[in-house]
């Protein structure tokens, strides 16, 4: 009898497309019992000890399984009071809208010699995969599982996966679970006490915009979002603007105005400026004490990760981070693009991105650029420090028409393809010149620039380098009496507020969230209505970046926490960050799944009974700012 | 046995190591102290032990510097003299210190995050826990969390500073580095009550006296009582001068 596998993806789309590529087009298929998901059904030789084999491949849609509290836990908010949840049972169980995806698998299961797991290769699809292990084990307690370790859905990656199985990395599974966990049992009692705590105080606190019960959702990381929201609405709104004061200089020669800046920019005590100004003028003459002429770069950029994409998406392409992910799964979905959630910004050795480069030179608007690089303008990428030893870069993988694309689709794969190619040319070159002069006690210089080859600038708009006026000549030593010389005064001016680039950068420093998962806390703090978002200086049109301001709940709930006065607050990103570390530490063997949650549910309980004992703080503030009382 | 050590031995001990001269009440219980004990301690050890006495204490007290030594001529906050200079080695201390390289707001968020203990590393928030010294108490009034080695190194490289300095006869006036001097910077790498040596050359402009490394020589000490005061105020003083800034009208607002 022929062997047969089972194949399980992560989403309906990546099924059918590995099934095409591995059946080469002579694919039958079943239904399976949810209306979204086909079972494929096809043969395929896998070499070595498994042959060729009769092959069903099959999906799931993400999560199979949900975490939640027994019965007893999930009727009253109120008893057993919120800190049982901290040691509370938790049931992981098929979400009730799977159980026919579940039933499938089980199904399929049963006579199969071994499931192949094709769910996407970081640590939640590590996970999804064990949950499909489970259901797969339930069917057929024999059945030997496998993984495909793959990271786009090209043709020849794909048949070089399904032939060269790996196994399942349970230590990645349970950093996932301990994660999901920690969520639910640290969620559920923040919420729940953060929301008896308000309720009380009435108007809005009492019930929501939409007349319901007014809940107060915390999220651990949520709220470290928020609080970084929440700081610089406050830098904002308690600025105070301090004048300064300063020299310029200029000078005019060979019919140009070259302008010399202060090296010591401004300084805030107009006194001060004023005795230096006088003693620039005093000297009456400068000397020009360097002359400096030298070749300098713009580097072209690193390859490209997950965060960069979200922060340029915003920057560039008008896209929020949410839709930027989205429209580069749709298009990792369709083949075009590598897989979008990676920390990785370097290239493998290995890796054969001429090939990738070649693939491009067809295109109307780069292939010339790519066929250049093709004919030798080929340069190895720069390496980034960063190497999440799962997935590259993120990069094209098949070349793709402008027409077959949606409009936010074939931006975000010109970006792609674009930042690709950059990294594939040579750094952007110039010649730098330097004049510094001594002028009384003070030092000026001027710059000017001229770029000598565009190179990797040519493909990549995005980034933007252009000469300056050529200076005219000066000679080392030499003396003369500048045209002009004139005390400058300014004042400082505000920060702005958070933008999404600079909310993600702040995220990514601090450790909350992964490059999978930030786009979801930032949608999470405004759909909670913490906060909302505004295009940048109240501009119009949709066409400006957006800010983020707090709404006053958001304001309250972050000045709450904070004036508790613990030393860890909960707006902070201390405590987050250091869960994620020890997912990492799972993940690498360094810690167990039981020991990474006894601390972290210790931790987090200690806040949460210092907090029990301080919430006056919080309705305090939930007064002020959200009733408007005693402000 | 040695004849006793002189007032003069002492005294020219301590000036040859660059400090002002003492006055005679000033060393004499030192050296009584010293010859009260069997056997009277070496030179050197004395005038290490006055060094750091004359270091530490205020020097517009009438009874710790000599009367020979230099003190600023009147007329020197005088703004409608465009430049002087200094005829002789001045010692003064320096009683307040102020960055004018940043904006005082500035300084309130790094005084209020170091409060908090947190400090910004680019875009990262790094919590600061307190070092052990600092746990014990001791004398950090502020939460200052400085590492030994940072404390010895270089003071603070920001800057430039404006200092208001006073000599022995209780005479203020204020000076700025017109060129970086090392030592000088914000507590604690340099404390209040430091003490300088202008010498003769430096020069005066516009009742300001112009620091630079060739002019000024940082002996370094502090007045206890006067550290500890400016240390504590310090942000209720920036605030208060930021306020001030923000009300005068017209100025600030170009």
């Amino acid at each position: 009898m022929v062997t047969k596998i089972l194949c399980v993806a992560e989403k309906p789309s990546i099924a059918k497309a590995v099934a095409n590529h591995l059946s080469g087009g002579q694919v039958e298929i079943r239904n399976s019992g949810n209306q979204y998901i086909k079972n494929y059904c096809f043969d395929f030789n896998f070499g070595g000890r498994w042959g060729n084999c009769n092959v069903v491949m099959t999906s799931v849609v993400g999560h199979l399984t949900g975490a939640e509290f027994d019965q007893e836990h999930t009727r009253d908010w109120n008893y057993p009071p919120p800190e049982t949840l901290f040691s509370a049972p938790v049931c992981i169980t098929v979400d009730k809208d799977k159980e026919d995806i579940a039933a499938n698998i089980k199904k399929e299961a049963r006579f199969a010699r071994a499931l192949f797991i094709w769910t996407d290769c970081d640590r939640e699809g590590e996970h999804i995969g064990a949950e499909v292990r489970s259901q797969a084990l339930e069917g057929n307690a024999n059945i030997q599982v496998k993984r495909a370790r793959f990271n786009n859905i090209e043709r020849a990656h794909i048949i070089t996966a399904a032939k060269n199985p790996i196994d399942l990395d349970d230590r990645l599974v349970d950093a996932v679970s301990a994660r999901i966990e920690l969520d639910l049992r640290i969620g559920s009692a923040f919420t729940r006490m953060t929301t008896h705590a308000v309720r009380p105080l009435g108007g809005t606190l009492a019930y929501d915009e939409r007349g319901k019960r007014r809940v107060v959702s915390y999220g651990p990381c949520q709220f470290p979002t928020l609080g970084f929201v929440v700081d610089r609405y406050f830098r904002v709104v308690n600025f105070i603007p301090e004048p300064f004061w300063g020299i310029s200089v200029n000078h005019r020669r060979d019919n140009i105005d070259v302008h010399f800046s202060w090296k010591q920019v401004h300084l805030f005590d107009r006194a001060i400026v004023t005795i230096l100004f006088e003693r620039c003028i005093a000297a009456k003459i400068a000397k020009v004490i360097k002359v400096q002429e030298k070749p300098t770069k713009k580097w072209k950029p690193l390859p490209l990760t997950t965060v960069e994409l979200q922060k340029n998406a915003s920057r560039f392409l008008r896209m929020d981070s949410q839709r930027a992910m989205k429209v580069a799964e749709d298009l990792y979905n369709k083949g075009f693009i590598s897989y979008p959630r990676t920390e990785t910004d370097r290239f493998d050795k290995g890796m054969n991105l001429r090939v990738l480069v070649e693939k491009q030179t067809h295109d109307g608007r780069w292939g010339p650029f790519a066929q250049n690089l093709v004919n030798g303008g080929f340069q190895q990428p720069r390496e980034g420090r960063n190497d999440d030893k799962a997935h590259p870069p993120i990069h094209p993988v098949a070349y793709c028409a402008p027409t077959a694309l949606n409009g936010d689709e074939g931006k975000v794969y010109e970006f792609v393809t674009r930042r690709f190619l950059a990294c594939c040319s040579e750094d952007a070159k110039g010649q730098q010149t330097v004049v510094e002069i001594e002028y009384g006690n003070e030092n000026f210089s001027a710059h000017g620039l001229i770029v000598l080859e565009r190179n990797y600038l040519d493909v990549y708009p995005y980034d933007k380098w252009t000469s300056s006026t050529i200076l005219p000549k000066f000679t080392l030593g030499e003396r003369f009496e500048p045209t002009e010389a004139l005390m400058t005064e300014g004042k400082t001016g505000p920060p702005s507020y958070l933008t999404e680039p600079d909310l993600i950068a702040l995220m990514d420093a601090n450790g909350i969230g992964t490059d999978a998962t930030m786009a979801e806390h930032i949608a999470k703090i405004q759909e909670r209505n913490y906060a909302f978002t505004r295009p940048v200086g109240g501009g119009r049109g949709g066409n400006a970046m957006v800010e983020f301001i707090p709404s006053t709940l958001g304001v309250a709930l972050v000045t709450g926490y904070d004036q508790m006065g613990f030393d860890i607050s909960l707006s902070k990103p201390f405590l987050r960050k250091e869960m994620e570390s020890r997912m990492k530490d799972i993940c690498e063997g360094r810690i167990t799944r039981r020991d990474m949650m006894r601390e972290n549910i210790r931790q987090y309980k200690r806040v949460f009974e210092q907090s029990t004992e301080r919430l006056d703080v919080l309705r305090a503030a939930c007064r002020r700012y959200v009733l408007g009382i005693g402000a | 046995m040695a004849s006793p050590i002189t007032p003069a031995q002492l005294s020219n001990a301590l000036t040859q190591s660059g400090l002002p001269t003492p006055s005679p009440s000033f060393l004499t219980p030192i050296l009584n102290t010293a010859s009260n004990s069997q056997r009277q301690p070496p030179l050197s050890s004395l005038s290490a032990t006055a060094r750091l006495r004359l270091l530490s204490a205020d020097i517009s007290a009438p009874t710790i510097l000599s009367p020979t030594n230099g003190s600023f001529p009147q007329n020197i906050s005088d703004v409608r003299v465009k430049e002087k200079v200094l005829g002789q080695d001045i010692p003064v201390q320096v009683i307040d210190i102020e960055d004018i390289g940043r904006s005082k707001w500035d300084q309130i968020l790094d005084l209020e995050a170091e409060r908090k203990g947190e400090r910004v590393k680019g875009r990262e928030v790094i919590r600061v826990l307190p070092t052990q010294e600092n746990e014990n108490g001791s004398t950090a009034s502020t939460q200052a969390i400085v590492s030994p080695a940072a404390a010895n190194a270089v003071v603070s490289n920001k800057g430039p500073f404006k200092v208001l300095l006073q000599d022995m006869k209780g005479q203020q006036v204020y000076g700025f580095e017109l060129k970086r001097v090392d030592k000088l910077g914000y507590p604690p790498g340099m404390n209040i009550g430091c003490k300088v040596m202008l010498k003769k050359g430096c020069k005066v402009a516009r009742g300001m006296v112009l620091l630079e490394p060739a002019c000024v020589v940082v002996l370094g000490g502090k007045i206890e009582a006067l550290d500890k005061g400016w240390r504590e105020g310090r942000e209720e003083r920036l605030r208060l001068a930021v306020k001030k800034n923000e009300e005068a009208p017209g100025r600030a607002n170009v």
